[in-house]
């Protein structure tokens, strides 16, 4: 899993990075579940306003429809009369002057077919037909209605209300509205507190046709200052949904559009998320430093117990955990106390299984010196019995079977005598004289023994640049010899023999010497005890101790000795030596 | 009383009247008085100013009786002009060098016609037209005359100084009255001609109580003044209109004949000039020019109602400029927006600006001629309007040198060929005529009105008791 | 046979401006101003013609407009126009062709226009030609529609011509010799003619002073006075007495204008309102106006309350009735008021500046004579009115346009010994001033 390549696999930062995670969960749960409330409520808040304002505006609407009606009532009569009156200019401009006193701002008298007799807004359109006529039914003027009114410059939104009369003979339609400009939209703004209204056409033909900018332009709109930009309102905009609570008010072919802003209500999650960015940044440094602190607490005696258990397992019995004088009982304090002991334990233990594996190493060597010494004897004895044998029967033939004999009794005791200088070899090892050594040296020294040996191959493998060894030249020669004489006894002198020589670890402060044969290898059993002494697989030719000898020499240099599988099949042998500059930097 | 007697006594007081008139009589001089209100339209306040403390150059003769002419006698070879400036007036080489001959200061004389020709400083129409045909003018003054030396024989030169008037920046008042405050003209003395009769004159703003209103409702007991022509409304119509057709002009179905039909000028004048306009037939009104064969506008016989469409914000629109403040221009507006809504396009309502040019659109000009000379009315209007003159047949016809010639016969004919082609072209379009009137207070007597619509009050008086 | 001829001659002296009116039709204006008319218009169509090189067929349209007479445009001018384009050989007038010329007569200002525009047939554009000239009786009996008076017994005669710019007259014995003679104050003299057969003989002048400069409205009022004795106002600021005796002048009370009144068939002379002495009437006015304002006052400043407006161009007393006045407001509306009543108009038309009222036929009834332009622009008429008792309306007896001048000056008085009264004229046409007299001959 990724984190834990981010993380390093330390207590430490782990305790610390589990305090953050839960910091910040902590601090995460309680903003959103605080935006969320305080946005709810707020959202109940503005729907609560806008729902009032838009009473407020249907309450305007219907105050300006009672005006209407009321003015339309009082103009009527004199409105007819006008147009039954002489004068052509009375009928064309009595109903602008008629405008002009009063609250209306239209007022127009439409003939039975729809042309306009007179309109006090627009006087020049006498004799038109009005594309509003056929909205003027009877039965609509009951309701609130907001038509587009033709105005010399375009149309503007007004809100009408209409009777019909007679003029004489003829049957007329007077209409009297007033305008739902833009100036009216802002007064009505005003009033009611909206942040936004607009008045846009509700027509499904023309919004389909027309494009999106039209339809923005459709509506007149109106707006706290700041509020609303270019190109203006447009309700399917999803910008505006975002910004605004809607309301609409339907009016029949327009819909007035109530806008309350939203702002606060973003401002507020803002403000509530900055500060919960800000808290949690806070909390996530404050548990850092207190996560640091506490967890320093907590796991350093943790770590000595880590440390102090690696130095156990690399050999160092003697590796303990300082003890606070200060701390408590805690679990850690009682774990601290256990290691301890239990080190001192082990150390005592090592001790007496060093002095019991000494025992029983010498156990061993004594019965394989005992065995060894008990092979040449009983060919010995057995000469000596054929000897006198031969002599007390008096055999013709004395004389060979006692030079027979006799060369039997010598070899024997040369192989005693053998055995005695190996094993005094491996009892008295001289102390060693070091010096820098050049392994590559040392080993193709040893190798050329070899060199000419038919069906052997040698391949060497060195490392460069590699630098000398502190060791004693003999010693490790004797090694080196060991290794490649056993290893080519392995082959029965035909195969592969391979010699690596290469620096290994991190930092690299150790020399490997790695002897690869292509024999049968080593059998598992064999393994454990491959480097006690008599071990040997060499049948009886082998003294078995040159193994052993070798891993005295290298546990002497303060190296290390392993057996092992070669790659190619057969069995590798490694020493490791510590080089010249790591020496002495304790492990 | 025996008849004898009172004979006597009347004979008695009539003499010795006489004797006391008598002594007095010289020192009994006319003297002036009175204070004369006016209420004029703004565009006319300076023109009337102008025209009372500058004495006017030559003056046209209104009141064509043998005791005029002998009281203040004419000008030798033109019998319809006379002049308290100029004494005689002569023309050589074929009317490219005029002779003016001037009474007293000619300096002064010559520097007022050279502004006036050539139009530096105000606006003057004699510069217009003589703009309009390219004609340079050259002023000398020498000694008792005045040398004019233009660069194409000018033939109505009586009518051109007839707009010019004895005005120097560098001299004072030359008329009977002086500008001591705003709007407030004192008679002074020693003016070029005949002395006033009113002692001040002041010139309110439009919709003042006033002795002398311009327009006015019909009150009764007022007198009511009439300008002997009508102005023109006219509709200019720039290039790009005209390709785009916005009036219907050149549709089969529609055409000039359905435009005017649609106009309803008669409507139009009853509503907002209280009836006195009708529909105008030609550029030049009448009163200015004769009556003269029209083009014969194409359309239909009886046109369908207009239909006030429905149109959306990006409808086409049509830029309507025209100068504010006149209720008939703003009414004739106000119907060409529904004109233009019937056939599909939406109207932009703006002022005009100083820049005579209708910006692509349409522009509404109510037109007075400045003069009664109709070659010389249409000239001025070319010279004040870049605009008027782009198309070949306008610029084939203004280039006519008959327009400039001596005789009126001539130049009346060549100013209907001028006006034909601006009506073919689409350029003018001439919708209706307006009168100008004065309601006059019933006491007041003796206004006389220029042709350019200014009253001039030099021998106005009030009758009875004021 | 004599008789008979003195009677065609009467009829035809008295039947003169009925005959100007059946003039013109077919034969006499070969010659003449509708010929000059004509002549001009083919010779500018062919100059423009060549011009503009059109040539040959052209459709002639020909359309009356203002002042003008369709039928007689049909019947006088097209034939004319048509026969003078063929005789030209420039332009053929034809029924059908590619060139079209339309012509428009109208009547503007004292000026016959026409005016022609020719358009198709290879020309350009449409070209415009345009002639005029001066309305005269020949043309405008030719093209115009003209008024023909009511032919009664009262006849118009010439006097013979005057020095031009007068202002007013007034007739009244210089000479003591039973008959009035002629007394006009013009511009710049007052003269005095003798009225006899067709001839008027100049027996006096005296020049005005020339110490006054005349405004723009020329204007002046002359009234006789007793002992033949001239009483003269101009708006020049003259205010003077004339003495035919002495042939000088002297200073008159200024402020005031004399008026006159109709003769007394008793007394002869001027009459007062209150039955006293014959004092002039004066109305005031100021410098320059042709308008007078009242109330009258006498020559001693006595004023005369008259129910009238109070703003009027003449006044007259109503001879054989007590306080009736006969006034022209400053409208030009004819008005009459009696005794307390209120005045009321006259008549419909507009009047002139002077009245006249002289009992001309002897019936025992005043008759006015009132000169006046029925519209601007039109030639004035003198009107011959029967007034009815009442005085709530009049009647037209008699109108004529004379030569179609101006009626600058009237008055009356009798002409011949023992005759009634009679009413002088003076007419201004161009330059000339030509005085009438109007009788009745029973």
């Amino acid at each position: 899993m990724a984190w834990r390549v981010l993380i390093p696999p330390s207590l430490r930062f782990r305790l610390i990075a589990a305090l953050l995670l839960a910091v910040a969960l902590a601090v995460t749960a309680e903003t959103i579940s605080h935006m969320a409330e305080v946005s709810s409520r707020l959202e109940r808040d503005l729907a609560a306003h806008g729902d009032r304002v838009s009473d407020a505006l249907r309450t305007e609407l219907e105050q300006t429809l009672d005006t209407l009606d009321f003015e339309l009532e009082a103009a009527t009569g004199p409105v007819a009369r006008t147009l039954l009156g002489g004068r052509i200019e009375a009928r064309f401009l009595g109903t602008k002057a008629r405008l002009q006193e009063g609250v209306l701002e239209v007022l127009k008298v439409l003939g039975p077919d729809g042309a306009i007799l007179s309109s006090g807004h627009w006087p020049a359109s006498f004799g038109a037909l009005d594309p509003n006529f056929e909205g003027y039914r009877p039965e609509k003027g009951q309701s609130l209605h907001v038509v587009d009114e033709p105005t010399p410059e375009g149309s503007s939104p007004a809100i009408e209300r209409w009777a019909t009369g007679r003029a004489g003979a003829r049957e007329v339609t007077v209409v009297a509205g007033r305008f739902l400009d833009a100036p009216q939209l802002e007064r009505m703004r005003g009033r009611t507190g909206a942040d936004v209204l607009a008045l846009c056409r509700v027509d499904e033909a023309e919004a389909a046709e027309s494009s999106r900018t039209a339809a923005a332009r459709a509506c007149v709109s109106v707006g706290a200052p700041g509020l609303l930009g270019q190109p203006g309102f447009d309700p399917d905009d999803p910008a505006i949904d975002d910004r605004f609570h809607l309301v609409a008010i339907d009016l029949g072919t327009h819909h007035l559009w109530v806008g309350l802003d939203r702002s606060t209500i973003v401002k507020v999650r803002t403000g509530i998320l900055q500060r919960a960015v800000f808290v949690g940044l806070a909390s996530i440094a404050f548990a850092m430093l207190l996560g640091t602190l506490i967890a320093t607490r907590l796991t350093r005696p943790i770590e000595q117990l880590a440390q102090g258990a690696a130095k156990l397992a690399s050999g160092d019995l003697s590796a303990r955990i300082p003890v606070d004088a200060r701390r408590g009982n805690s679990e850690v304090d009682r774990l601290v106390d256990a290691f301890n002991s239990m080190a001192a334990d082990l150390e005592r233990g090592q001790g007496r299984l060093l002095q019991a594996e000494r025992v029983a190493a010498w156990q061993e060597i004594a019965r394989g010196l005992a065995h060894e010494l008990k092979n040449p004897l009983t060919p010995i004895l057995g000469a000596m019995d054929v000897v006198r044998k031969a002599r007390k029967l008096d055999r013709p033939d004395f004389d060979a079977i006692l030079e027979e004999q006799a060369t039997a009794v010598v070899e024997e005791v040369m192989r005693l005598k053998e055995l005695s200088d190996a094993f005094a070899r491996f009892a008295r090892l001289p102390e060693k004289k070091v010096e820098p050594l050049r392994m590559s040296e040392l080993v193709d020294h040893a190798v050329a023994l070899y060199a000419n040996t038919e069906g052997l191959t040698v391949e060497r493998v060195y490392e460069e640049g590699l630098p000398a060894v502190d060791a004693d030249r003999t010693q490790l020669g004797i090694v080196v010899t060991n290794l490649i004489k056993n290893a080519v006894e392995a082959m029965d002198g035909k195969g592969t023999l391979r010699l690596f020589l290469r620096r290994v670890g991190d930092p690299p402060s150790t020399l490997e010497l790695a002897v690869d044969d292509s024999g049968p290898g080593i059998a598992a059993e064999v393994r454990e005890r491959l480097f006690t002494p008599y071990v040997t697989t060499k049948g009886s030719r082998g003294t078995g101790l040159g193994l052993a000898l070798a891993h005295r020499i290298v546990h002497d240099h303060e190296g290390v000795i392993e057996a092992g599988d070669a790659p190619g099949g057969g069995a590798r042998f490694t020493v490791r030596l510590p080089l010249a500059a790591a020496r002495g930097a304790g492990s | 009383m025996t008849p004898t007697s009172a004979r006597a006594l009347v004979a008695l007081s009539c003499l010795a009247g006489g004797l006391a008139a008598g002594t007095a009589h010289a020192r009994r001089l006319p003297a002036p008085g009175g204070k004369l209100t006016l209420a004029l339209p703004v565009e006319l306040v300076g023109p009337t100013a102008e025209a009372h403390v500058y004495a006017p150059i030559l003056e046209s003769v209104t009141v064509d009786g043998a005791a005029e002419r002998l009281a203040r006698p004419t000008l030798k070879g033109f019998p319809r002009w006379r002049s308290s400036v100029v004494t005689e007036l002569t023309s050589q080489e074929g009317g490219k060098i005029w002779k003016v001959g001037v009474e007293a200061q000619p300096v002064q004389v010559g520097d007022a016609l050279a502004r006036c020709l050539r139009g530096d400083g105000t606006a003057s129409w004699p510069a217009d037209v003589l703009r309009a045909r390219g004609v340079t003018v050259d002023v000398t003054a020498a000694q008792g005359d005045v040398t004019l030396r233009f660069s194409a024989p000018v033939g109505p030169v009586p009518e051109l100084l007839a707009g010019c008037a004895l005005r120097t920046p560098q001299a004072g008042p030359t008329g009977s009255y002086t500008l001591v405050g705003p709007g407030l003209l004192r008679w002074r003395n020693g003016a070029f001609g005949p002395p006033a009769l009113l002692g001040s004159i002041e010139l309110a703003a439009p919709g003042a109580r006033a002795d002398l209103v311009a327009g006015g409702a019909d009150v009764k007991g007022a007198g009511t003044l009439l300008a002997p022509f009508p102005d023109v409304v006219l509709l200019l119509q720039s290039a790009e209109a005209k390709r785009a057709d916005v009036l219907g002009l050149d549709d089969a179905a529609f055409g000039a004949r359905g435009f005017r039909q649609a106009l309803r000028a008669d409507l139009l004048a009853a509503a907002y000039a209280q009836g006195r306009g009708a529909a105008a037939e030609g550029l030049l009104p009448p009163g200015v020019a004769p009556a003269r064969p029209l083009p014969e506008p194409q359309g239909p016989e009886r046109l369908a109602p207009l239909a006030l469409t429905r149109l959306p914000p990006d409808a086409p629109r049509v830029l309507l400029l025209r100068e504010e403040g006149d209720a008939l221009v703003d009414g004739v507006v106000e119907r060409l927006a529904v004109i233009l809504r019937n056939r599909g396009r939406l109207a932009d309502i703006e002022r005009a600006s100083a820049a005579d040019d209708a910006k692509g659109g349409l522009e509404l000009l109510r037109w007075r001629p400045p003069t009664r000379d109709p070659a010389l009315a249409l000239l001025s209007l070319a010279g004040r309007r870049k605009d008027l003159v782009g198309d070949p047949a306008v610029q084939r016809a203004l280039s006519d040198p008959q327009l400039l010639s001596a005789s009126q016969d001539e130049r009346v004919a060549a100013a209907l060929g001028l006006e034909r082609a601006w009506m073919d072209a689409g350029l003018a379009i001439p919708l209706l005529t307006a009168d100008r009137w004065y309601t006059v207070d019933p006491d007041l007597r003796g206004v006389v009105l220029r042709e350019d619509g200014v009253p001039l009050l030099f021998d106005a008086y009030f009758a009875g008791g004021r | 046979m004599a008789r008979a001829l003195a009677l065609v001659l009467a009829a035809s002296l008295a039947g003169w401006p009925a005959a100007d009116a059946r003039a013109a039709d077919g034969a006499a204006a070969d010659s003449g101003s509708l010929h000059a008319l004509v002549d001009d218009l083919a010779r500018a169509l062919e100059r423009r013609a060549q011009q503009e090189k059109l040539a040959g067929a052209v459709v002639l349209e020909v359309e009356p407009a203002r002042g003008i007479d369709a039928a007689r445009v049909e019947r006088a001018f097209v034939p004319r126009l048509k026969r003078r384009l063929k005789d030209g050989g420039v332009l053929q007038p034809a029924p059908e062709g590619s060139a079209r010329c339309r012509v428009t007569l109208s009547e503007e200002r004292g000026l016959i226009w026409a005016t022609a525009l020719c358009e198709g047939g290879g020309l350009v554009g449409p070209t415009a030609v345009a002639v005029s000239r001066p309305v005269d009786k020949e043309l405008e009996s030719a093209l115009g529609a003209t008024v023909t008076p009511a032919q009664t017994r009262f006849v118009l005669e010439r006097l013979g011509t005057v020095s031009p710019g007068a202002l007013d007259l007034a007739l009244l014995d210089t000479n003591g010799d039973g008959v009035d003679e002629l007394a006009v104050l013009g511009v710049d003299a007052l003269r005095v003619y003798a009225v006899g057969g067709a001839r008027l003989e100049r027996l006096a002048v005296q020049s005005l002073p020339t110490d006054r400069r005349w405004p723009r409205v020329v204007t002046g009022w002359l009234a006789p006075l007793p002992g033949a004795r001239l009483w003269l106002v101009t708006s020049a600021g003259h205010a003077l007495l004339w003495d035919a005796a002495l042939s000088r002048f002297d200073a008159a009370p200024s402020g005031l204008v004399p008026l006159r009144g109709a003769p007394d068939p008793a007394a002869g002379r001027a009459v007062t309102s209150a039955g006293g002495p014959a004092t002039p009437l004066a109305a005031r006015w100021r410098l320059g106006s042709p308008v007078l304002a009242l109330p009258l006052v006498t020559i001693e400043d006595a004023q005369v309350r008259t129910g009238l407006p109070a703003l009027v161009r003449d006044v007259v007393a109503v001879p054989g009735r007590a306080r009736t006045w006969l006034a022209v407001d400053e409208s030009g509306q004819l008005v009459a008021q009696s005794g307390d009543a209120a005045s009321a108009p006259l008549a419909a038309e507009r009047v002139g500046d002077r009245l006249v009222v002289a009992d001309l036929n002897a019936d025992g009834e005043p008759e006015l004579v009132t000169s006046a332009s029925s519209a601007p622009g039109e030639p004035d008429h003198l009107v011959l009115r029967r007034l009815a008792r009442d005085l709530s309306s009049s009647s037209v007896l008699f109108r004529s346009q004379l030569s179609g001048g101006s009626i600058v000056a009237a008055g009356s008085g009798r002409l011949e010994p023992g005759g009634r009264p009679e009413v002088v004229l003076i007419e201004e046409i161009g330059d000339e001033a030509l005085a009438w007299r109007l009788r009745y001959t029973p």
